[in-house]
């Protein structure tokens, strides 16, 4: 198992309840294949430095976790044909980057669930 | 940005470089949104390799501007 982290953009005009549908639709992709979710986070709604798909904002949300690395090909794809996902970003995250951020909570951060 | 004599990220004992911290990688960019050369940032090779990972992806999210008007 490996420790990644995917930050991805929904989009806000989806609505609140959608949104939260859809950050838990995720970790619940990441848990049901075999993936164990660490730590889920958001950075709220951000305006854009450039447009992504027409929009000016998106909302902002992390989740980091364990996975074996076969994982990765299949919540991309998922994640990529989603509609309502403007833009996603998996990397590996060292083990120390989470602790840190659980220490320094920043406000912004939502507590784990 | 003025010149800076020591490496920000060493003198702070920082070696957390978050690309969602947008804040912080600010202090690194120019008004263009360029990456400041470490010739006038003063940060080490170490830090400006990891520093230069973080602002990438930060702009990738949109987080930070690939390029930004001046205005005047």
């Amino acid at each position: 198992m490996r420790f990644y982290e995917v930050t991805f953009i929904v989009d806000d005009q989806i609505g609140e309840e959608s949104i939260k549908a859809e950050v838990k639709k995720i970790e619940d992709f990441i848990g049901n294949n075999g993936g164990k979710v660490e730590k889920t986070g958001s950075l709220g709604t951000r305006r854009f430095a450039y447009p992504i798909k027409k929009r000016e904002h998106g909302y902002y949300s992390f989740i980091q976790f364990w996975a074996d690395p076969p994982l990765l090909p299949s919540l991309e794809s998922s994640l990529r044909l989603d509609e309502a996902i403007l833009r996603y970003l998996i990397v590996a995250a060292p083990k120390k980057h989470s602790e840190e951020q659980n220490r320094e909570e920043s406000p912004e951060t939502s507590e784990e669930r | 940005m003025e010149r800076t004599k020591f490496c920000w990220f060493c003198r702070h004992n920082d070696e957390d470089f978050d690309y969602k911290n947008d804040k912080k990688l600010r202090r690194f960019i120019t008004e263009r949104g360029k990456i400041v050369p470490r010739r006038v940032s003063g940060v080490c090779a170490r830090h400006q390799r990891k520093l230069k990972q973080a602002i990438k992806r930060a702009r990738f999210l949109a987080l930070l501007p690939y390029r930004a008007e001046v205005f005047r």
